[in-house]
């Protein structure tokens, strides 16, 4: 059925996102900008860490134990971030970012919370049909490229993903989003609503505070 | 293009719709006798004493060579990290069991699989049509049986070797939730439904449609959920006639009743599930269907407890039981987990888990069955 392609999948993902980890880590330790030869030795040192054993198993089996099948979106945004790291060249604009978690939220949401309210219906099941769910991938990848958003090419490379077998999972949905991104896109569409409450609680406290006999007068 | 890109690479949409027809239990011309008419029983044990201290989860299956061959789990304790799968054949000449074999263990899934797993439970095995024997079992890798994955093994030597697991994904939210614990109906275009539940946050039924492809893989698969069954798990799947499939659920809920619903085209779609007149104690049962076109059941008739394990039949497709012979009782003991087959003899043989220690052997015959069915029916009145 699927080619047994979905172990170099997995550890594309792992370097990727532990690279960017180190990276991240030796920033926070050194604030001061580090040069290649640091760029360098993260990145000889990901695949080393990857093989140290947890538990009797390599470090990235442990992780896809519990986290079994990456969607292709958090792939596209740890390589995007990757490559800001490393090279400096900004591959998503801030409306991609915007659009991909906003995705990610809703996304996510609709598929994993479905059941809860709507007892009778299986979204996922829909994902096992494999003509219907490449169609819908690659309408909602039109749209985004459409209207000039990358997350149409995630999208894309979603499709991309799914034609070839990319993960252990054969169901369309997985290769477009997962629990890890979810939370995340949740956890990032929460923090902009806080925002934007206390923005407008703070405007609205100044400008009742600049109304004329709204101010402390004893 | 598309379409035709993906129609090229796999199966077509063919199988996304229901079975045209299913394998039903070849139903005996009238007056055909199905086995003897000598009342026969008799018990056997597939455990040897003391073999491991907990024994439980018992399937057979019948074999090409007319051998049995049981899979269960045995260890410490449900859920110990040294529970394995044991196999133990019974040779078609022979009326005792061969010692129990490993068949995996949690180290060996964990290294074929490739990933941490914690503990391995549930197994069921069933042939398919082109002589391939295929193992489901549970795995763990975080939390309780609310984090299980499915699993498939096979074996073309029927259940000596096997091959290496592959791990089914089923479930969306990181693949959490599936078990499996009976046996498949078998579809005439080659599917097989095997009946699965759901156990993370919400327990439901489901059918896990497999198409195998050659030599014992799976070459597609997909889930049918039943997710408003909340609190109806381990379905057992009869086929009837006319493309009708009967499902029986174990009751986790308060109601404590077996439910029973019907599908009207082989397993693809079903009504929902309605109360029958007897209770169930949160333990499996299991349901099969005779030669001569009944249902037989195994079940613990009590709404709390393991105590007695029970046989009833039905002549009308399940919507009614009349009571059978009490196969164990025992007040603080548990028999629990039965499984049912019928093997080309009309000897029908039942496995069960015995004081949660070892699995018991019953065979007995349709003579057997009804003279003792009369048996209880005249101690009711």
């Amino acid at each position: 059925m699927s080619l047994p392609i979905f172990p170099a999948f997995y550890a594309l993902v792992s370097v990727a996102t532990l690279w960017l980890a180190l990276l991240w880590l030796v920033a926070r330790l050194d604030s001061t900008r580090f040069a290649l030869p640091l760029k360098v030795a993260c990145g000889l040192a990901t695949p080393l860490l990857l093989f140290v054993p947890v538990g009797g198993l390599p470090l990235w089996s442990s992780a896809f134990s519990f986290f079994p099948n990456p969607s292709l979106p958090i792939l596209g945004m740890v390589s995007a971030a990757l490559c800001r790291r490393l090279f400096g060249v900004a591959l998503f604009k801030p409306a991609d970012w915007r659009a991909t978690w906003i995705f990610g939220a809703i996304a996510g949401s609709v598929l994993y919370l479905h059941p809860v309210w709507f007892r009778s219906l299986d979204l996922y099941y829909w994902g096992w049909d494999r003509e219907g769910a490449a169609w819908c991938l690659a309408a909602l990848a039109v749209v985004f490229l459409a209207w000039g958003n990358r997350l149409g090419v995630l999208l894309l490379g979603t499709l991309i993903a799914y034609s070839i077998d990319a993960l252990e999972s054969a169901n369309c949905w997985d290769y477009l989003v997962d629990p890890l991104y979810w939370l995340i896109s949740v956890g990032v569409a929460a923090t902009w609503v806080i925002k934007w409450c206390l923005a407008r609680r703070r405007r609205i406290r100044g400008c009742a505070g600049s109304l004329p006999g709204t101010a402390e007068t004893h | 293009m598309l379409t035709a890109f993906f129609a090229a690479r796999h199966a077509s949409d063919e199988e996304f719709v229901a079975p045209a027809g299913i394998a039903t239990t070849r139903r005996s011309p009238i007056g055909f006798n199905p086995g003897d008419t000598v009342p026969f029983f008799s018990h056997s044990w597939i455990t040897p004493r003391g073999h491991t201290p907990v024994a439980h989860c018992s399937v057979i299956s019948a074999l090409p060579s007319g051998d049995l061959l049981a899979v269960w789990y045995g260890g410490s304790r449900e859920g110990a990290a040294d529970v394995a799968l044991f196999t133990a054949r019974l040779p078609s000449a022979s009326n005792s069991w061969t010692r129990p074999v490993k068949a995996l263990d949690r180290a060996a899934a964990q290294d074929e699989l490739d990933r941490r797993i914690k503990k391995i439970g549930n197994a069921v095995i069933f042939p398919d049509r082109t002589g391939s024997l295929w193992m489901v079992y549970v795995s763990v890798t975080v939390g309780g049986w609310s984090g299980a994955a499915l699993n498939i093994k096979t074996s073309q030597d029927e259940g000596r070797t096997w091959s290496h697991s592959r791990r089914l994904t089923l479930n969306p939210f990181l693949n959490f939730g599936s078990l499996v614990r009976n046996r498949p109906i078998y579809a005439n275009d080659g599917r097989i439904g095997l009946p699965v539940y759901h156990e993370t946050a919400l327990k439901f039924p489901q059918v896990l449609w497999l198409t195998p492809g050659p030599t014992g893989s799976v070459r597609e698969y997909r889930m049918r959920s039943l997710p408003a069954e909340t609190g109806l798990i381990q379905p057992a799947l009869v086929p009837l006639d006319h493309d009708r499939v009967l499902m029986m659920l174990r009751d986790r809920s308060d109601g404590r009743r077996l439910h029973t619903a019907y599908s009207n085209d082989n397993g693809w779609t079903w009504s929902e599930a309605a109360p029958s007149g007897l209770p169930n104690s949160d333990s499996a049962i299991d349901a099969l269907r005779l030669r001569d076109g009944r249902i037989l059941l195994v079940y613990n008739d009590a709404a709390s407890g393991r105590e007695n394990l029970r046989l009833a039949v039905s002549d009308n497709n399940g919507r009614s039981w009349q009571p059978g012979a009490i196969i164990e009782a025992e007040v603080h003991e548990e028999f629990s987990y039965p499984y049912l087959l019928e093997d080309s003899r009309g000897r029908i043989h039942l496995t069960y888990t015995w004081h949660r220690q070892r699995i018991k052997h019953v065979e007995f015959n349709l003579a057997w069955l009804d003279r003792r069915a009369v048996a209880e029916t005249a101690s009711l009145r």
